[in-house]
Parts: structure tokens; sequence; C-alpha cells
């Protein structure tokens, strides 16, 4: 009796260890499915999800800008670019800086004084100092103030002084006026930039601009036109 | 000997209680499996559909690119002209005030004296006006504001002090801040 006792309570544990056997076994054997296929799959579906996010963006971005490039005119756009030399000019070039002056001092009949540029190096790009008196009575000099700005070129006035060291109330007295300077120039671009880059839409004020660039008296130069071809420099020859 | 026997006893009365525990286990893991072979089989489908549709995308994208490289020399003109637009505004407003105040403020002010100097830099304005007697300074200071409140720019009398020169005429100097950017 005590012999049969034992026997069964030995199988009894060899069928409970079987069973411990058998469940470690098939958790191991899901933790490596989960480990082998789920997770990098997750993963996998995670990144794919992600690029799709993505590539939408990037397709909208593409359409909008297809959709831009396709109502524009290539003559067009030159034309604005070339009429837009006259107010923003794409280098700096200091005597034909001092050839504008000359020419709106001409007009308004005063008298170009010193004219000094403040940066040694000449026709380099952005913006150039510069000094510039002139003499002339207050009407003139007024005058003169008008025709700089109306004749559109960027110029960036950082200070100005008048001088009314004569004491002559009358419009006739002669006057100095000085004024400190940025002429401002903006080369063209030396890339334009990546395919899925955005592309700006003109602003109110920037279509006002061009309406006004556009309308205004121009002698087309001699030369031809630059040749764009290469996405790197669009104005490379 | 007896305590044997209760031992068996014990036994006896637990072999059902671990049978059940057992099934549970195995029911547990069964669903389990059940489960990771869905998941999986979800994954899978989920994952070709996904591809399926980057690739729809990437040969959308190479489609546009490659009708916008036909029209790059009009980007880069477009580009070109947008940027300049952008600079050419920027400049604009500040070359606008500073040349126009002088004749501004002659406008405003000769009825009351003449304007002696007139210096304007950087976010302030400074000039000198010959008012003559000292009741008209009141005037050329009420004329004045008229002139800052029309100005299309932020600005306010920052100072203003009074000499009197040999011939016994008031002369009125006065500083004016202004900020650059239109008016609010």
């Amino acid at each position: 009796m005590e012999q049969k006792n034992k026997q069964e309570f030995s199988l009894d544990d060899l069928k409970a260890y079987g069973i411990v056997m058998l469940l470690v076994t098939v958790i191991i054997v899901i933790l490596a499915i989960f480990a082998i296929f789920v997770y990098p799959n997750a993963i996998a579906i995670k990144d794919s999800w992600s690029k799709i996010s993505q590539n939408e963006e990037q397709v909208s971005i593409l359409e909008n800008k297809l959709a831009i490039l396709t109502t524009l005119d290539q003559n067009d756009l030159r034309d604005a670019i070339e009429r837009s030399q006259q107010f923003l000019p794409a280098e700096n070039e200091v005597f034909e800086i001092m050839g504008y002056f000359s020419a709106r001092a001409q007009e308004t009949n005063v008298s170009l004084g010193d004219f000094q540029v403040a940066q040694s190096e000449l026709g380099g790009s952005g913006e150039l100092p510069l000094d510039l008196d002139i003499k002339g009575t207050r009407e003139e000099l007024f005058n003169f103030n008008k025709n700089l700005i109306d004749s559109g070129r960027v110029l960036s006035i950082d200070s100005l002084n008048l001088d009314f060291t004569s004491k002559e109330s009358s419009l006739s007295a002669v006057l100095t006026e000085s004024i400190s300077l940025i002429n401002v120039s903006e080369p063209f671009p030396e890339s334009i930039g990546t395919i899925i880059d955005k592309l700006p839409q003109l602003s109110v004020a920037q279509k006002e601009l061009l309406a006004e660039i556009q309308l205004i008296q121009w002698t087309k130069p001699q030369d031809t036109a630059p040749e764009f071809t290469a996405r790197e420099n669009p104005f490379s020859l | 000997m007896p305590s044997q026997t209760v031992n068996l006893q014990k036994k006896k009365k637990n072999k059902p209680q671990l049978d059940g525990l057992q099934r549970r286990i195995f029911m547990v893991l069964i669903v389990l499996t059940a489960l990771l072979i869905v998941t999986l089989g979800t994954m899978l489908v989920l994952k070709k559909t996904i591809v399926v549709s980057v690739e729809k995308q990437e040969a959308k994208i190479v489609e546009l690119s490659t009708e916008i490289e036909v029209l790059k020399q009009t980007e880069g003109l477009y580009l070109t002209l947008t940027s300049r637009l952008e600079t050419i505004l920027k400049y604009r407003q500040k070359q606008g005030f500073i040349t126009q105040l002088p004749e501004i403020l002659h406008t405003a002010l000769s009825p009351y004296g003449e304007v002696t100097d007139l210096s304007i830099s950087e976010g302030q304005f400074q000039f000198g006006i010959n008012t003559g007697r000292a009741k008209d300074v009141k005037l050329v200071l009420q004329a004045l504001n008229k002139v800052v409140a029309n100005l299309e720019v932020d600005s306010k009398i920052i100072a203003d002090s009074t000499d009197i020169d040999d011939n016994g005429n008031h002369i009125l100097k006065l500083t004016v801040s202004y900020t650059n950017g239109t008016k609010k």
C-alpha cells in the first residue's frame, strides 16, 4: 500500500513537471514569434506611416508648386526682373551709383558735394554704405529728396542732416544736406533650392509693387537677357 | 502511519483543483496564441497596404518632380522676382519717411518760424525753430503735435528746450522719437 502511494506520487510529479515544461515552451514560442515577427513589423509599419505623412506633405507642396508654375510666363517674368533692375540692381557698382546720383542732381539743379563710399570692397553684393553731400536751395533739396524716393531705387537712408547755418529764411538761400545711406543690391541666386522647397505666393503688397514695376517707363537694354539654364543657377550662361 | 493517510487524502482533494488551473492556463495560452496569429495577420495585411500606398505616393512625387523639373527655369525666375520684390518692399518705407520729413516739417511749421537745422537719425530727429516771440512757442508745440500725430510712423516729442538769442528771439529745440514700421 505504502509502495503504491509512493509510485502514484512520482507519476503526478512527472505530469506536473511535463505541464510546466510545456507551458514554458509555449510562452517562449509566443515571445519568440513576437520578437521575430510582430516587433519588426510594428516598427516597419510605424516608419511607413510617418513616411506616408511626409510624402503627403511633399505631394501637396509639389502640386501647389506646379499649379503656380503652370500659370506663369517666362517672358513676363524676365521682363519684370529686368525692369526691377532699376529698383534693385544685381550688382553694387560704385560708378553706376555715382551716375545715378549725378542724374538725380541734374534733374533737380542741386550740386553734388562729397561722395564717399564707406566700404572698400567694390562691386560686392548686399549693402554698400555711402555718404552724400548736396547743396541747393530749400526747394531744390526738397525736390531732390522727392526725386530720390520717386525714382524707386532701393536706398536705405540712415540719417539726414539739413544745415541752415546761413540763417536765411528765403527759399533761395543755399543750404547743405548730408545723407548717409546704404545702396542695396541683390545678386541673382546661385541656386534655386531643392525641388521640394515651397514656392512663395505673392502677397498683396508684392502684387501691387509688381504692377507698379510693370507700369514704369522703361527702355529695354540692348544687351541680351541672361540665359536661364541649369537648376543650380538659373542665371548662369 | 496516520500522518501518511492524511497526506494522501489532501492529494486526492487537490487533484481536481490543479486540473482546473491547468485548463485555465491552457485556455489563456490558446487565446494568446490566437490573438498573436490574428495580430500578425492584420499586421502583414496593413504593412502590405501601407507599402503599396507609399509606392503610389513616391510614384506621384517622381511624376510631379519631373513636371516641375521641366519648369525649372520658370521656377528660378519666379523665385528671383519674389525675392527682389520682398527686398524692395523691406527698404521702401524707411526711405520714404526720412526723405519726406524735412518738407513735412517745413510745410507745417513755417507759419510759426524758420526751422534752423534738422538732424534725422535712427529712431529720432532733432531740429530747432526760431519762433521769435515767447508766446509763439506754445503755437509751435501745438503745430508739432499735429505733425507728429499725422506721421506715418509711431512718434512722440521726447524733449524740448528754449534758448533766447542776442536779438531776443526764442529758439525752440525739439527732439522727437519715432519707431520704424507703420503706425498701428
